[in-house]
Order: C-alpha cells, then structure tokens, then sequence
C-alpha cells in the first residue's frame, strides 16, 4: 500500500473532519482572495482619486526682485497660468532627487486661444511621460501621445478628432477630460516635443512650471527648505491644506483594510490549528497504531503534515471559487451602495491573487498542522493509544 | 529468545507519588515458548508487554529480543525491527476504520523490506483465520471477534517470530473466545512463533506452554508448566 493512498483513504474516510478542516480554509482564502480584489480595486480608484487632486507645489519662476516666496493656492493645482518668467529646465532633474519629493513634471505656457464662443483657453505643453495631474482625468493612457495630438479640457468646446491651430501649430484632439471644474476645463494640453519642433513659438527653452508632488512621507516645510538651499530661488505656490490631508485620509483607508486582512489571517490560522489539534487528539489510537505495526515518528509527522496539506489545498480551491462569487456578486452591491466604481484587477494581478491566496491557504493550513502533528509523532505509541481509549 | 532484565516502568504522577506499573521484572522466553503472564486488571500486564514491545521506553532495565537491545536503537532501526520481527495483537479494536479488512492485513508491509504476493500473502491469511469473503469489507461492518481475527491476520503478514497479544479474547463470548485462542494457538504451534500473551482469564493458560502471574508491577515465579 502506498502512503498517497493511505492519506487519501483518511480523508475521504472522515469527512466529518475533512470537511471541517476543508470549510476553515475555504473561508480563509475566499476571503482573502475577495479582500484582496477589492483592495487592488479599492486602491487603484483610491490612487486615481488622489492623482485627481493634482500636484502638491508648483514651482515658478521668482517674482521680482529675485526671492524666495511661499503663497497657498486656492484650489487645486492642475495647470500653469501665464508665468512672469522662465525656470531652465535642468531644474526638473535637480527637483526630482531631493528628499521626499515623488514626482515632478514640466509645463509650458505657450499662449491663449481666443475662441468665437468668447471662451478663452490656455495652450499648455505638457510632458505625457512624468505627467500626474492630467492623466488621473483621462480613461486611456496618455503616455503615448505624439507631438502634433492634443487632449482638451471638458469646457474647451473641442470633441475627439477636432483640428486646432496655433500660429505654426497644427494639433488634433485625441482626448477629452474629465470636468474638474477648475481651469484645467478650459486648457488645451499637448506634448511639449510638440512645442520644440514647432519654430517660432516661444523665444526660450525654459518651462514655465515644475509640478511637484511629495512622497508619502515628504514634508512641504522640509522640500521648501531643500529647494531654498540647493536649488535657488522659486515662486513656490503649494495646495492648500484641505486638499493635503484629504488625501493622506483617502491613502489611509487602504491600510486599515490591510489591518483588517492581518486579523483574519491570524484568527483562522489559530481556527485551523485548534482544529488539527483536536483531529490529530482523536487520530491518537490510529497514529499510536501505526507506530506499532512500524511507523517511525518522522512517517506520522510527515503523514499529518501531508494530509493537512493536501486538504488544505482542497479547500483553497473551493474558496477561490467561492471568492470568485463573493467578487462577482460583491461588485454591484458595492458600486450600488457607495456609488464608485470599481475597478478589477487585471490578468497579471488576478493570476498572483489567485496564486497568493492559494499559496497562503496551503500554508496556513500546512502550519498551523506543525505543532500538532510534532506532538503527536513524539507521543510513546503505547500512551498514544491509550490516550485514544 | 527474549531476555528481561531489571526493566521497570515508574510514573511520577503530582505530587510525591510514584506509580510503579512494572518493577525490576527479569524474565528469559526461549524461541518457541508460549508465555502467558497473568494478572487482574491493573497488575501492570500491558505496559509490560508494551515494554517488551518498544511500545513505550522503560524506566531502567533492558529489553533483548534475538540478541537485540531494542532500547538502543534509534527511532527508524527500532521501528524497522517492530515492523519486522514483531505482530502485536491489541485489547482495543485496532482496524483503521477509513481501510478495508484487505488494506488492513496489508498495511504492516508499509514498513518492511519488500515481500512478494502481498496481496495474495493478506488473503491467505484472511481465509486462514476464516474471514476471506469479507476481505472487501470494512471494519464497522465486522462484529468484534471478526475484527480481532484479522488484527491477528495483520500481525502475521511481515512473518514475525515474536507475536504480543494483549487480552485478545476480552469483550468476547465463550465460543469466539475458544475460536480465537484455537487460532493463537495455531499460529503458535505453525511457526512455530513466540508467543507472549497478557490476560485476565485464568481459563486460558492451558494453550501455553509456561505461565507467570503479575500484581502490583511485580512479576511472580509463577508455574511452569
């Protein structure tokens, strides 16, 4: 007789245990599966979310006479306004590596449009690959777009496929954004290699702005003081504090969500354990048994170890499926109720869900079987099956 | 041969007390003998057989069975020589209830050197103690004497030449009794075996060839017979 067939014969003999023992993982790791797709879900609207309250400190160039000056911005910073000077653009490079800064992006004012509609909009280049503040209000990536393709604010009275034309500039609408109701509607955004090519335009090669946006543990009082001292001098216009700490909170929620994964994890590790303990107590004559007749202590340990395994992968495979429903039938109540979408994990994230949850049900499982199967292997055969009378 | 010296089981249990189950016993079982150690419930009969067994570690003393100190053995080395030299018969129903009567004769061979026809080995011994129609069967559905009568059939698979039993009559009629220890005895006089027996019954010591009686952990002279 082969050990496979011994421990399959085990489990399908006590069902009552097995399905015990199958239920406990089952519940785990559809929960963790189900958690963890809302998470990614929860967390990518979260971070969208927070892109969508635009930079944290725009940098300017320094008023006259050449100071350092600090002003709160009224709403949020999406856009560069008509500047009263030139940044040189190795500043973006410099920005970047000081300490708790995260992200920074140029901008170029190029001009305004005046059109027959009497609405006046702002030509901005922009650079598509560090741009955080535009992105968050457009579906599809802009990370691609060519230097003669433009996105328009929802006011800016342009559609998709739209031409428009600024002096030696000829640019095609390829995107619309999402209202803001900030100036951002109003403003017409193209790639700033776009500007470079076009001849005429502006008379330097300086931008207009750096958007800059702090790392989670950035300090604005901190990167005004590295700024100031190892940069030069800048007109820095920062959000304002209510757009500073709503988005702390909107990060915050995901790491209680987290908090909450490490709780239940632990519980129904200490669930299963106590369960092993009491099958492994009541498998004591068995196992006493099996030592009688030759088992070494290494067989049974390994034998539990093995059956543990085994059934715990059983019931991670049924609560993926049963996470799978609790995904598929979660997601419309939650959209329904608090009225977000949500947006589902993609084919690389899903696959290392699925694994991960999987993983983490057969090792759970399998570890919280350690103790009791150590203890058994280690009990004298003859009190072991005494123990079971 | 199967020598006994100074083996003694204690238990400390709270306090200062010190349960002696099996104390200084000394005993020699030539090749062959069948031994019948006697005693009322609690005289210490079965941790002795345990000892004798490598069921549980004594106190002191050693254990020798064909010139092996199987006390001195690791863990894997004294397993193997259980597995093979070994068949125990136990008082409690020892069938693993998830494996057919068939899988039961045929699961000491797990842990022994290979033998060939294990399958055809298990049902010999199945229709030897008269059960080959309920090979298939599982134990919940065997009555009590069915179920000790394939616990023998097991212990004989890997062809011990010590066979332990340990009251496989009790919880018995006098007619399955007289079957079963028709079969001890036969298995006994085949081999011929060694055959150490533990029991309550005084009825039974005339199928063994030499008897001693036990109380308080203390094994007496007893009467050869």
């Amino acid at each position: 007789m082969r050990e496979t067939r011994l421990i399959l014969r085990d489990i399908k003999g006590a069902r009552f245990r097995t399905a015990a023992i199958v239920v406990s993982v089952a519940v785990l790791v559809s929960l963790l599966f189900s958690t963890s797709v809302f998470d990614v879900g929860a967390r990518k609207v979260s971070a969208v979310g927070a892109g969508k309250f635009g930079a944290d400190i725009m940098l300017l160039s320094p008023t006259l006479p050449t100071i350092f000056s600090y002003e709160t911005a009224t709403g949020p910073i999406f856009v560069v306004d008509r500047p009263e000077g030139y940044v040189n653009s190795s500043v973006v490079g410099q920005v970047l590596s000081l300490p708790g800064v995260d992200a920074v992006s140029p901008q170029v004012f190029v001009g305004n449009i005046n059109r027959s509609t009497g609405v006046t909009l702002k030509l901005v280049a922009f650079d598509p690959a560090t741009d955080f503040v535009v992105q968050p209000w457009l579906s599809r990536s802009i990370a691609g777009l060519q230097p003669n393709e433009a996105v328009v604010g929802a006011g800016a009275g342009f559609s998709v496929g739209d031409d428009l034309r600024y002096l030696g500039l000829a640019l095609k609408v390829v995107a619309v954004l999402s209202s803001t109701n900030a100036s951002l509607d109003q403003t017409v955004l193209f790639p700033v290699e776009g500007l470079r090519s076009t001849p005429g335009i502006t008379a330097t090669n300086g931008i207009s702005a750096v958007m800059v946006k702090l790392s989670g543990d950035g300090s604005l009082t901190n990167v005004e003081s590295e700024l100031k001292n190892n940069v030069g001098n800048f007109r820095v216009v920062a959000a304002s504090e209510l757009v500073t700490r709503v988005k702390v909170d909107t990060a915050g929620i995901a790491s209680y969500e987290l908090l909450a994964e490490v709780i239940m994890a632990i519980s129904v590790f200490s669930l299963i354990g106590l369960v092993f303990t009491m099958t492994t107590n009541e498998r004591s004559r068995q196992l006493g048994l099996m030592r009688s007749i030759g088992a070494t202590n290494r067989f049974i340990f390994v034998n539990v170890l093995k059956e543990a395994a085994l059934t715990a992968a059983i019931g991670s495979g049924l609560g993926l499926l049963l996470g799978a429903a609790v995904v598929y039938l979660g997601e419309d109540f939650l959209v329904a109720t608090f009225n977000t979408a949500l947006t589902v994990p993609d084919f690389s994230e899903s696959l290392i869900l699925v694994l991960t949850s999987v993983a983490l049900g057969i090792a759970i499982g399998t570890a919280a079987s350690l103790l009791p199967a150590w203890r058994v292997s280690r009990r004298d055969p003859y009190e072991a099956i005494r123990k079971g009378e | 041969m199967i020598e006994l010296k100074g083996l003694s089981k204690h238990y400390q249990l709270s306090g200062d007390t010190l349960v002696k189950a099996v104390d200084n016993v000394n005993l020699a079982i030539k090749p062959g003998e069948f031994m019948m150690i006697v005693g009322r419930s609690g005289s210490g009969k079965t941790t002795l057989l345990s000892l004798i067994g490598g069921l549980t570690k004594p106190t002191s003393g050693t254990v020798n069975i064909d010139g092996v100190d199987i006390w001195g053995l690791n863990d894997a080395t004294q397993s193997r020589f259980r597995a093979e030299t070994i068949g125990f018969v136990f008082q409690i129903p020892s069938l693993l209830p998830t494996l057919s009567v068939l899988d039961n004769v045929k699961l000491p061979t797990m842990f022994s050197k290979g033998h060939d026809n294990v399958g055809e080995r298990a049902l010999s011994l199945l229709e030897m103690v008269g059960l080959p129609e309920k090979a298939h069967a599982y134990p919940s559905q065997l009555s009590v004497g069915q179920q000790k009568r394939v616990a023998l059939a097991r212990s004989l698979i890997n062809e011990p030449d010590v066979v332990l039993a340990d009251e496989p009559t009790s919880d018995l009629d006098k007619a399955t009794e007289n079957e079963i220890m028709t079969l001890i005895k036969k298995v006994h006089d085949d081999g011929p075996r060694t055959m150490v027996m533990v029991t309550h019954n005084l009825d039974l010591v005339s199928y063994a060839t030499e008897v001693r009686t036990m109380a308080n952990g203390v094994l007496d002279e007893g009467t050869r017979k």
